[in-house]
């Protein structure tokens, strides 16, 4: 790869510059009046606005789950500042046309690294940029966005890396692993790889001892720095080093281990547990948004391998792909538009009509979007927390009778800590609540207190 | 100004008997003649002093008024400035991983440089106590892949060292080396040495080398080839330093991640920036005539390399790395590394404090971008320094103590920066001694890069140690011991497995 004249640098600051703002422009006059940002932009903006109001509910948000990592929040966070009078969710937009913006940048950078032609690279970034996918994420402020960013530029420095053994590339690529992780936790499959890839790397060029031991320390600082502040983070405030992991299914895999009373056979149990972990690798994680943008990047690198002395000809393939991801139509529904949100909005309707003097206890992320949907009446009685911690809220409470919604602990609700934390309650009830009745498949239940108004 | 240069005068007759005319000495102090502006002498001019004294009581009397108050906007005016240093750190080291900024030279174009085109080069070594490294140094010397009727070495010795010169003429020294005694006077420093030396230098070219260095033996012929290609303007060829003895011991390892870093990825990308490049001591490569122009060193101030490096940016001149290393002794023990870190700091603040005597001025002639690279730079290294170990001690205070009336300091959005500081910034210096390491070649050394915030101590101490100096011996050089390392014998070790 050659290295590029810092014109390249200053087109890569215009090219951020220039796209962010049509993408911001775009998102906020197609939202506006309504904003039409996703789920996962709800609930990262919720958590944001917490954090800004220094709430414990958005520092237990930012860094309580696995399922909602960090990066995503810590994106819109400055820019929920700015956007503070603009409708529901533009900062979760800018946020996401913030990344695919850097993504253009970059990939401007690495192209004209394998001497690509400035005017087919331009064009091909045009072309993707104001595809209907691309615009599509941006309108909707989802941080897939970041995900994509994050694994194309992944993705390519590894392959400078194996091809140049140069520092910038091994950097810049153990940076992006653990910032990966904490985007989206799916991405330690994308981890595990380029450490393998790290390894096999390694083992071919064989370079020696301390060769080996200073890459491995490269690339594994950051993981481990970011790792260790996590779990730092967690149990500073929410009291417990690995409360973010509890919302995997562990205990799939003690039934494997300890499951001999169990009636199952071992091969039942592997195979449930594998579907279990199957489930996380999908849940919530688009992979589908990552392939095209990542076939495009490589495109363009096979066409400079391929057509060596011909760039122009080189160039053709990421146009094509670029061309062809501006064919594909939109997919992806808004959070005004999805299946949950109408339920939720249900649920929220029924909670109207619940004794107007009760306190409602609504835990977790998926409080967030109730938060959203209440009239203000309710969204005064609501006790959202990240955690429960029912003792405290009986102490907020007092002198009211207080009720927890509780979601059926299946797909996202599973991550919440009210089902985490009491796995009986969905369905069977515990010992200190009183079923009240069913809104849809959530379901109310009241909490029962000595100081019983 | 007249009647304190005549402080520094020495008499025409004990001159002559060190071989030094009367108009070689009074290029010596030509500077404070000239530019007092941009003397070391005195630190502080009376409009500093007076502003200095303002800005102390306008302080005093907000403490007074309103503490809390006051506090917070200290520490909010703190935290920027940790952002912005950190900022720039990252970008400098970014645009130094992206693009090699040193100047380069193939065997092939060395192997091509003919004898009778190469001019005459003039070597200044400055000694003083160092009858150990005497005999090394002629050895490297030696090594030099110059033509030896092209060079002038000029032993810069001081007269009340009766030891190395004897040592010195108990050599057999060949015949491009030539002894310049230095009469006994004040200021008592390596840049007044230089500047007899710069005085006398016929050469095209100088090169300043320390008394226990080891330049790569073509590191002359690079450094014309880097003056015939660079720009006009660019007057000083820098080499990168690192040490033979990096494994000596812990601290050697340390000293060696940090050179590694400065001179291999932040000297390489100030460069590229055109900020000034705070020099290193030696191995500094100068066109003769123009650094007479500038005239030469400032003998008063005590990193007289770092005040050389600004002065070239102020007058519009750059300053270019050039790929080639020079091998020294990193300082081994302890008490000695915190002498010379001392005298490092004291130099940052002397430099920085006579640069900012006419800011305006300064700004004009720099421009934005280098003018942040000289306050973040020459300013800001010695600042962090030693305001450091406040913050540390806030830190640990409220981790161990978790005293609420803390919370009053860093209200939203102060915490954000300071966490922000706190967790990327010190992660961003850590990361770049491993990167600096590794891109030095010496994959061993690595994981020491990880103990990075132990060394930070140990600055912090030499700075506080220098910046108390500064208030009573502001140009007291303290000397560095050489001659501590074990392999005195040894020869250069080679860079093993380089990862470029």
């Amino acid at each position: 790869m050659q290295t590029i004249p810092m014109t390249t640098g200053r087109q890569g600051v215009a090219i951020f510059l220039a796209f962010f703002a049509l993408g911001v422009a775009a998102a906020a006059f197609t939202g506006y009046p309504e904003g039409i940002p996703c789920q996962d932009a709800v609930v990262r903006c919720g958590i944001g606005e917490d954090l800004l109001a220094g709430l414990t509910r958005g520092r237990q948000g930012l860094v309580g789950s696995l399922r909602w990592a960090p990066l995503p929040t810590l994106a819109v966070l400055p820019l929920l500042k700015v956007t503070r009078e603009a409708p529901l969710g533009l900062a979760a937009c800018a946020a996401a046309a913030g990344a695919y913006a850097l993504l253009c940048a970059f990939l401007n950078s690495w192209w004209a690294r394998l001497r690509l032609p400035g005017a087919l690279r331009l064009g091909a970034l045009l072309a993707f940029f104001a595809s209907p996918a691309v615009q599509g994420h941006i309108a909707r402020g989802s941080s897939d966005a970041i995900l994509v960013l994050v694994g194309v530029g992944t993705v390519c420095f590894l392959i400078e890396w194996w091809e140049t053994d140069e520092l910038r590339p091994l950097a810049y690529l153990s940076l992006l692993l653990p910032l990966g992780m904490a985007t989206r936790y799916q991405f330690g499959l994308i981890f595990v790889v380029v450490l393998l890839a790290v390894f096999l790397h390694l083992r071919l060029r064989r370079r020696g001892h301390f060769y080996a031991q200073g890459t491995l320390i490269i690339v594994g600082t950051p993981a481990l720095y970011i790792a260790a502040l996590w779990v730092a983070a967690n149990w500073l405030i929410m009291g417990e080093p690995f409360f973010f992991l509890r919302g995997l299914p562990w205990q799939t895999l003690r039934a494997i281990v300890q499951g001999g009373h169990m009636s199952a056979s071992l091969a039942e149990r592997i195979c449930s547990a594998g579907s279990a972990w199957l489930t996380l690798v999908h849940e919530g994680c688009a992979w589908e948004v990552l392939v095209l943008p990542l076939l495009m990047a490589l495109a363009g690198w096979a066409g400079a391998r391929v057509f060596r002395r011909h760039p122009r000809i080189g160039a053709l393939p990421c146009v094509v792909v670029a061309l062809l991801i501006l064919c594909l139509p939109e997919s992806g529904t808004s959070w005004r538009e999805a299946e949950s949100t109408w339920k939720m909005a249900r649920v929220v309707r029924q909670l109207e009509t619940t004794d107007s003097e009760a306190a409602i206890l609504v835990s977790g992320y998926r409080g967030h979007d109730m938060r959203y949907l209440a009239s203000p009446a309710l969204r005064a009685r609501l006790e959202h927390t990240i955690s429960v911690y029912l003792d405290e809220a009986l102490r907020r409470t007092r002198g009211k009778r207080l009720y927890v919604i509780v979601p059926p602990p299946r797909g996202l609700n599973r991550w919440e800590d009210i089902n985490i934390k009491f796995q009986t309650l969905y369905g069977r009830g515990t010992n200190f609540a009183l079923y009240e009745r069913s809104l849809d498949d959530w379901q109310l239940w009241q909490v029962v207190r000595i100081d019983q108004p | 100004m007249r009647v304190m240069v005549e402080r520094f005068d020495v008499a025409e007759e004990r001159l002559s008997c060190f071989g030094i005319s009367p108009a070689h000495w009074r290029f010596v102090f030509e500077i404070l003649r000239q530019r007092p502006d941009e003397c070391a002498c005195p630190v502080l001019t009376w409009p500093q002093r007076c502003v200095l004294l303002l800005a102390v009581a306008g302080v005093s009397w907000w403490l007074w008024r309103d503490a809390v108050t006051c506090l917070l906007f200290i520490n909010g005016c703190l935290i920027a400035f940790y952002l912005f240093l950190i900022a720039y750190k990252f970008y400098v080291i970014h645009v130094s991983l992206g693009h090699p900024r040193e100047l380069r030279f193939t065997q092939a174009e060395i192997a091509a440089l003919r004898d009778e085109e190469l001019p005459l080069y003039t070597i200044l070594v400055p000694l003083y106590r160092e009858t150990e490294s005497l005999p090394r140094l002629m050895q490297s010397l030696r090594q030099l892949n110059y033509p030896p009727d092209k060079l002038e070495v000029l032993l810069l010795l001081e007269e009340d060292d009766v030891a190395t010169q004897e040592a010195a003429a108990a050599l057999a020294l060949p015949p491009f080396v030539r002894k310049v005694v230095v009469p006994n006077s004040q200021p008592k420093t390596k840049p007044k040495a230089c500047n007899v030396g710069l005085a006398q230098a016929r050469g095209k070219y100088l090169v300043i080398f320390d008394a226990e260095d080891r330049p790569e033996p073509d590191q002359l012929k690079k450094a014309v080839l880097g003056f015939r290609r660079a720009p006009a303007n660019v007057v000083c060829l820098q080499a990168k330093l690192n040490f033979y003895n990096q494994r000596q011991n812990l601290l050697t390892r340390l000293f060696t991640t940090e050179y590694s870093m400065w001179f291999d990825l932040y000297l390489p990308g100030l460069s590229h920036l055109e900020a000034p490049i705070p020099l290193g001591g030696t191995s500094n490569h100068f066109d003769t005539e123009r650094l007479r122009q500038l005239l030469g060193w400032d003998p008063f101030n005590v990193t007289e390399d770092c005040d050389l490096g600004v002065r070239l940016a102020a007058h519009g001149l750059a300053t270019a790395m050039l790929d080639s290393t020079t091998w020294e002794e990193a300082c081994s023990a302890l008490g000695y590394w915190i002498r010379q870190r001392s005298r490092w700091t004291k130099g940052y603040i002397q430099t920085y404090l006579v640069h900012m005597r006419h800011p305006l001025r300064l700004h004009r002639r720099l421009g934005i971008g280098a003018s942040i690279g000289f306050h973040l730079v020459i300013g800001g290294t010695p600042f962090c320094l030693l305001i450091n170990p406040f913050y540390w001690l806030m830190t640990l205070s409220w981790f161990a103590f978790r005293w609420e009336s803390m919370a009053s300091f860093f209200p939203f959005p102060i915490i954000l920066w300071a966490l922000v500081c706190l967790f990327v910034g010190n992660f961003v210096f850590v990361y770049s001694s491993l990167l600096a390491a590794y891109r030095r070649g010496y994959y061993d050394l690595v994981k020491y890069g990880l103990l990075v915030p132990a060394y930070w101590v140990l600055m912090t101490i030499g700075a506080w140690k220098g910046f108390l100096q500064l208030l009573y011996k502001p140009n007291y050089w303290e000397k560095t011991r050489h001659g501590l390392d074990l392999e005195a014998a040894a020869s250069v070790a080679p860079a093993p497995e380089t990862g470029r």
